[in-house]
């Protein structure tokens, strides 16, 4: 079965940085697929790469096979992104909002209009959606946005810190809501720096550093090989140990 | 709806905030109250209010205070004290007093010159209060005539009186490329400056304002966080440049409208209606070309048009490397310095005059064009209303091709300000 990502040799360098280096990985249809990483580590990078809204320095990115640099257009129509600091809209209300996101996420009126109900009951706002934006707290930003990312189910959810600035109750939820979408064929890629939501949440997982790829596997398989109780142990000892290069 | 329209329907909303609506309505206001304020204390009376001190009393005088009473509003006063007639005239609303004093009969009688005293009461040194200076002249003039009108009817009873007025009729002609009309130049300039004052004020208030419209909407998708999402959303990067561009030039065009109306509301108070031309005045002006007809209104507007797309775009390439929206107003500073240049070209001095590297300088810039567009339609250089209207088409097409090809690359958002500019 073709994979939903397939990198290979992927790099990324600024002005003279390598912000990713080498990264191969591929994630299944359906998966829960995590970058794990100290800040600076290349993750966001990554996943704006794979958005098509960074281009690869080299290597390559295929996203249902179609290749993120040559055919950004068509890889657009089966993602969808949530960056890390990501705003919405201040002067639109968040209804107005999702059905903006919704009538451009899809050409099908009414897939539109079921993705605008779905996404207002994700969001838990209920009538605060007929309220302008900015009189939002972040949290309720953060849930809204999310809730725009997943509402049209797309093949593939690249979502940068899904929970930043969530409080326990609505993280918890979130990640419910996101392993459900899962069960139900969204595959995700996402970027965390909480370690029990990262083990809660995915199958698999990819440890990176300085841009280059440190381990790859499920939990249990890179805590038994690294001999360690928890991911974290796991995380310091590898990110702990990784050589000091250019970045 | 198509995507486009999805885009373009959120890009006014964003733009169209009670923080961008309410100021602009309060301007227009402010327009409307400065302009009737300025007529009302402007009003210049074609017919001059005055006092007459008559300090000579004599059968001379008393005929020149009679002549002038003639033709209404004068108030003739024969105390005898200039103190005191000057606190009338202080007090009154004419503020200006004529005193004629003694000796003044014996005088025009014997054909010597007569002196003749004018006192006016300042109260202000305003520009609306220098506008009193006509209205003295024009007192000046009628005690003048008063006096040579009953000179000569002393001295020479036969001589016809219109004669000596006004021995030599003018006939007045202009000539504007060739064709010719029974105007004066003071009348032909007047008109010609009404239009060409208010033409390139708008144009530069709809280019400044288009600039400032888009290179904000850019800004604050970087500032709010917006604009990664916007990025990786299935819509092709020329519409969302297109959108964007669709709306600010919509935004501006109904903004343009609003304070063309409030403008030209100022402009219509503070001339009180009387540089109107009349229709034989019209009919005279068309003659020598320089009544804008349809068709060159709507070459002017194919040239608005251009350098408005040139602003826009201009703008969106420099928002680009706007982190926020202060830092956008930032950006747009050298592309306001290039439309205010032109424009103060064009308003302060002869382009004509201008030669050699600043000429094509000033030339290279794509809204010289529009700015001269009238001037040139009126004097009939149509090779350069022409070339101007090809470079700026020109111009358009280049700036497109580099703002979608910036849209299309990670440059949109990596390109940014060097750090010295940076906040």
């Amino acid at each position: 079965m073709q994979p939903i990502i397939a990198t290979e040799n992927l790099c990324k360098e600024y002005k003279g940085v390598k912000a990713v280096s080498g990264l191969t990985f591929s994630v299944s249809e359906g998966e829960i697929f995590a970058l794990v990483g100290p800040n600076g580590a290349g993750k966001s990078t990554t996943l704006k790469m794979l958005a098509t809204i960074l281009r690869p320095t080299s290597g390559s990115v295929l996203i249902d096979g179609i290749d993120i640099t040559a055919q950004g257009d068509k890889v657009r129509r089966i993602i969808s992104y949530l960056p890390e600091e990501a705003g919405a809209y201040k002067n639109l209300t968040g209804m107005q909002y999702l059905r903006f996101m919704a009538g451009i996420m899809t050409d099908d009126s009414a897939r539109a209009a079921a993705a605008v109900v779905f996404a207002a009951d994700i969001t838990g706002l209920g009538r605060r959606l007929d309220d302008k934006v900015k009189t939002y707290s972040k949290g309720m930003t953060r849930k809204l946005l999310l809730a725009r990312a997943v509402m049209c189910r797309p093949r593939l959810a690249i979502l940068d810190e899904p929970t930043s600035g969530l409080d326990v109750l609505n993280a918890l939820e979130i990640r419910s809501m996101l392993k459900g979408l899962a069960a139900d064929g969204m595959s995700i890629l996402l970027s965390s720096h909480n370690m029990l939501e990262i083990e809660f949440l995915s199958t698999r997982m990819a440890i990176i550093d300085r841009g280059a790829l440190l381990a790859l596997g499920t939990a249990e398989d890179l805590k038994r090989a690294n001999g360690c109780a928890n991911l974290e142990e796991v995380f310091s000892r590898l990110a702990g140990d990784a050589p000091k290069a250019d970045a | 709806m198509n995507k486009f329209f999805i885009l373009l329907s959120k890009e006014l909303r964003e733009m169209l905030t009670p923080q961008m609506i309410i100021p602009l309505v309060l301007s227009i206001l402010l327009f409307n109250f400065i302009g009737r304020l300025a007529a009302s204390a402007g009003h210049v009376e074609s017919s001059p209010q005055f006092y007459v001190l008559n300090l000579d009393g004599g059968d001379f005088s008393n005929k020149v205070v009679a002549t002038l009473c003639e033709r209404g509003g004068v108030q003739p006063d024969f105390r005898g004290d200039i103190d005191l007639a000057l606190e009338q005239t202080a007090l009154s609303h004419t503020k200006t007093l004529v005193v004629l004093p003694a000796g003044l009969g014996e005088d025009a009688k014997a054909a010597r010159p007569v002196k003749v005293q004018l006192y006016t009461s300042v109260q202000s040194f305003s520009m609306i209060a220098g506008l009193k200076s006509v209205q003295v002249r024009s007192v000046m003039a009628e005690v003048g005539y008063a006096v040579r009108k009953l000179a000569v009817a002393e001295r020479a009873p036969g001589l016809d009186q219109n004669f000596l007025n006004s021995p030599a009729h003018v006939e007045e002609f202009v000539v504007v490329n060739g064709k010719r009309a029974q105007l004066g130049m003071s009348q032909v300039t007047a008109f010609v400056q009404s239009q060409s004052t208010f033409v390139p004020v708008i144009l530069l208030m709809i280019l400044v304002f288009a600039s400032q419209t888009i290179v904000s909407s850019v800004a604050s998708e970087k500032e709010n966080k917006t604009f990664e999402t916007l990025l990786s959303l299935p819509i092709s990067r020329n519409a969302i440049v297109f959108a964007k561009l669709c709306a600010a030039a919509l935004v501006a065009l109904a903004f343009s409208g609003f304070f063309v109306f409030g403008f030209r509301s100022y402009m219509t108070n503070m001339a009180g209606g009387a540089s109107s031309a009349t229709g034989a005045m019209m009919a005279e002006l068309a003659k020598l070309g320089v009544v804008m007809t349809a068709p060159a209104y709507l070459v002017l507007g194919i040239s608005l048009f251009l350098s408005i797309m040139c602003a826009l775009l201009l703008a969106l390439i420099l928002g680009i490397m706007a982190d926020d929206v202060k830092s956008a107003q930032l950006v747009l500073t050298p592309l306001i310095m290039t439309i205010l240049l032109p424009y103060l070209l064009v308003m302060l001095s002869d382009f004509s005059t201008i030669t050699g590297l600043p000429k094509y300088l000033l030339l290279a810039i794509p809204f010289t064009h529009t700015f001269l567009m009238m001037q040139n339609i009126i004097f009939g250089n149509f090779g350069a209303v022409l070339a101007g209207i090809i470079y700026q088409g020109v111009i358009v097409i280049v700036l497109t091709a580099a703002a979608t090809r910036m849209f299309s690359s990670e440059s949109v958002l990596t390109l940014r300000l060097p750090a010295m500019f940076r906040r």
